[in-house]
């Protein structure tokens, strides 16, 4: 029964629908879903993704050069070729489009050879588009002669109007912005450019600016550092050093520690709340970010963000109606089901020592769940400390749970 | 080390206030850059900026202008900015955000520079260099070891090492790129200028990551930016995180962490074999130069090691 509901609202894939009541049209943005494996395609696109992206590790000895999560090996990327084959042809049986990223922020003539040979073995694939977060990467495609549209990625930190109109002279056909935007900021990029505007909707909003973070999060040092999570037997989840807790010492006086407290963190994580504003606004697509994530929650963060999408289409683009609102209020609880299941499946999870900040608030809802404290540990962990992706910018997620008082620090 | 190299090397001081500036113009260095490198509500007034101009051409000094990554908001601002500073003559503009690119050829007298924000160095990443040693240290890693030797020079390049990049920014009239102070890098450097770019190397700095959710802020308990009273004008904060077997050393300073390196005899010597031609002392709370007595004792300590 879902997946008839799912088929008959896919009609409406970025359909102009008529708001009721009034003369507004608004456009349902496209759905873009990240996957790492053809198991978490299938389920995407089961779950009602538009158009899937991917990226998959370059062969040979470059695997060793991993900046964020390519173009070495790594959980976030596809191992061969052949699995992305695998993913296009069934992809494209269902209409829904595959999108590859090749957005590493950094291009070299060592480089060149590699990157050239990784573009046209995903284009033999029989990829719909790039994600290019490079100049010199453009140029390379340019060179290339490929006709695929390109997709802008967010390494291009576009903040601006100037930015997004200069990417659409270059040829990108869509542009993902920056994550540190508010809503008003991103309304009035959509307003005055004409490139269509794409935003991440979902989990991965960093505390920094993406392609301005060297707090790399894969390897041995980011372990002993203690920010790698196990989250079950099979699933790793990584958590970025800007979530962990700093000794806070003025310059002037490193003798005295001012406090002990994640103060790098200001990460987002959903953006569920804010999806109507989005609509509103006009961005025609909304990208849900975790390419490192388990199938599974790939997949329900789709079914998510999907049936939220359907319900506006049904309501007719009236995004303030109650029953989208409540549609909220009950997708929130889908995602609390989903940490409890995460919890469950982590049946070691021992007393966490730590409880503050985002780590340990993960660790202690997951603890909570299975001692049956508590029932809601999504809404504990983000909603309750407004996580919200594209709210106020000086927000403090932190603030609720340390005790010091930022009154005296200001003197 | 030849004194010709020596005698071509500017000393820039970077400032984002009158106060500063002040100071910075009494100091012994040969150019002023004017601005907010990360902070877009650090960017100063079209007031404060004429201001700024007048003092340092008074003062017989070059005026150079720095540009953060901006918002809508900001970017109408400093365009007003850029039409006043292309009336005054070829003023060097330090860019920050590819936005500026759209609009750059209205101001056909400006030279754009290339900022540190628009060029990736892996380098500046504070473990990678530790996590490839790690790798040697438990020796059980060997393979690793090998192929790092691969990709060792690609962590210590930038994202400019790549002719067709430098050849689009040639195209919007950049004439210069700001890098760090990584020692590491600094063989790398050359390669800019060969491309006939002039290097500016930031002292001291290097900017692990940059925010608009500006950390200092949410710590002091500011509520709105446009209302932010800038603590970090005179604040940084020292942030340590103890590892399993290292600790990271961190200095927080407005809405950007940085790490702190020193300057010593052989990486100016390495510098200089590089070809860079100016060094930026940006006067900052991190290394309390905040004062134009400090300010000469880093360009008197760094000019003894040439």
């Amino acid at each position: 029964m879902e997946k008839r509901l799912y088929d008959k609202c896919h009609l409406f894939w970025g359909e102009v629908i008529l708001a009721r009541g009034g003369r507004k049209r608004i456009r349902i943005p496209k759905l873009l879903s990240p996957v790492n494996s053809f198991e978490g395609a299938v389920g995407v696109i089961r779950a009602g993704a538009d158009e899937i992206y991917c990226g998959v590790a370059i062969p040979g000895k470059l695997k060793n050069f991993t900046i964020y999560r390519g173009p070495g090996a790594s959980p976030a990327q596809l191992p061969t070729y052949d699995e992305l084959g695998k993913i296009v042809n069934y992809a494209h049986r269902h209409n829904v489009k595959v999108i590859v990223t090749v957005n590493e922020p950094f291009m070299s003539k060592v480089l060149d050879k590699t990157m050239r040979s990784h573009i046209r073995s995903c284009l033999d694939e029989g990829v719909d588009a790039l994600i290019v977060g490079d100049f010199g990467v453009l140029s390379i495609i340019k060179d290339l002669g490929v006709d695929v549209p390109l997709i802008a990625s967010t390494y291009f930190v576009s903040m601006n109007y100037e930015a997004v109109n200069f990417l659409g002279k270059l040829g990108f056909s869509r542009v993902i912005l920056e994550r540190h935007l508010t809503l008003q900021e991103i309304s009035e990029i959509v307003n005055h450019s004409n490139v269509p505007i794409e935003v991440f909707c979902h989990a991965g909003g960093c505390s920094n600016i993406n392609a301005n973070c060297y707090f790399y999060h894969y390897g041995i040092f980011s372990k002993l550092l203690g920010s790698e999570l196990r989250v079950s037997k099979h699933v790793k989840s990584v958590i970025a050093p800007c979530t962990l807790f700093y000794d806070v010492y003025d310059v002037n006086d490193e003798e005295t520690k001012l406090c002990n407290i994640p103060i790098l963190d200001a990460f987002t994580f959903c953006s569920l709340c804010h999806i109507p504003a989005l609509v509103r606004i006009g961005v025609s697509g909304l990208k849900i970010v975790g390419r490192f994530k388990s199938a599974q929650e790939q997949e329900i963060y789709t079914l998510v963000y999907r049936e939220l999408l359907d319900t506006i289409v049904k309501e007719r683009g009236n995004v303030n109606n109650k029953r989208v609102l409540d549609k909220i209020k009950s997708l929130r609880r889908r995602l609390d089901k989903l940490e409890i299941d995460r919890a469950i499946g982590n049946s070691d999870e021992k007393k966490p020592k730590i409880m503050k900040g985002l780590n340990g608030r993960i660790k202690r809802a997951r603890y909570e769940v299975l001692q049956g404290i508590t029932k809601f540990p999504f809404r504990d962990i983000y909603c309750e400390q407004k996580r919200c992706l594209y709210g106020p910018l000086f927000n403090v997620p932190y603030k609720h749970f340390t005790s010091w008082d930022p009154r005296k620090l200001q003197s | 080390m030849g004194s010709k190299e020596a005698s071509v090397m500017k000393f820039s001081v970077q400032v984002d206030d009158l106060k500063l500036l002040n100071e910075a113009l009494a100091t012994e260095c040969d150019k002023v850059r004017f601005g907010a490198e990360f902070c877009e509500w650090k960017v100063p007034s079209l007031k404060t900026l004429k201001t700024a101009y007048d003092l340092t051409v008074d003062a017989g000094k070059q005026f150079d202008y720095i540009t953060p990554r901006c918002s809508d908001k900001t970017i109408k601002r400093i365009l007003d900015h850029l039409s006043f500073l292309n009336d005054k003559g070829e003023i060097k503009v330090i860019i920050n955000d590819i936005g500026f690119l759209n609009v750059l050829k209205r101001y056909e007298r400006l030279i754009p520079h290339l900022g540190r924000q628009l060029i990736h160095i892996p380098a500046r990443c504070p473990w990678f260099y530790r996590d490839s040693r790690s790798f040697i240290f438990f020796g059980f890693m060997i393979k690793a070891a090998i192929m790092r030797r691969h990709v060792k020079d690609l962590y210590n390049q930038t994202s400019l090492h790549y002719e067709p990049t430098i050849r689009f920014y040639k195209e919007y009239g950049f004439r210069g790129l700001d890098l760090d102070w990584i020692p590491r890098c600094f063989p790398h450097y050359k390669f800019f200028v060969d491309q006939g770019l002039d290097v500016a190397v930031h002292t001291h700095l290097v900017p692990v990551t940059v925010t608009r959710k500006c950390h200092t802020a949410r710590f002091l308990g500011e509520k709105n930016p446009q209302n932010c009273s800038k603590p970090c004008n005179t604040r940084a904060f020292l942030l340590k995180h103890e590892g399993v077997f290292m600790t990271v050393k961190l200095f927080l300073h407005g809405n950007a962490v940085f790490t702190l390196t020193q300057p010593t005899k052989k990486d100016v010597k390495n510098l200089l074999r590089a070809g860079a031609t100016e060094l930026v002392i940006t006067m900052n709370p991190v290394t309390n130069t905040l004062s134009r007595e400090r300010v000469n004792e880093v360009i008197s300590s760094i000019k003894q090691m040439f």
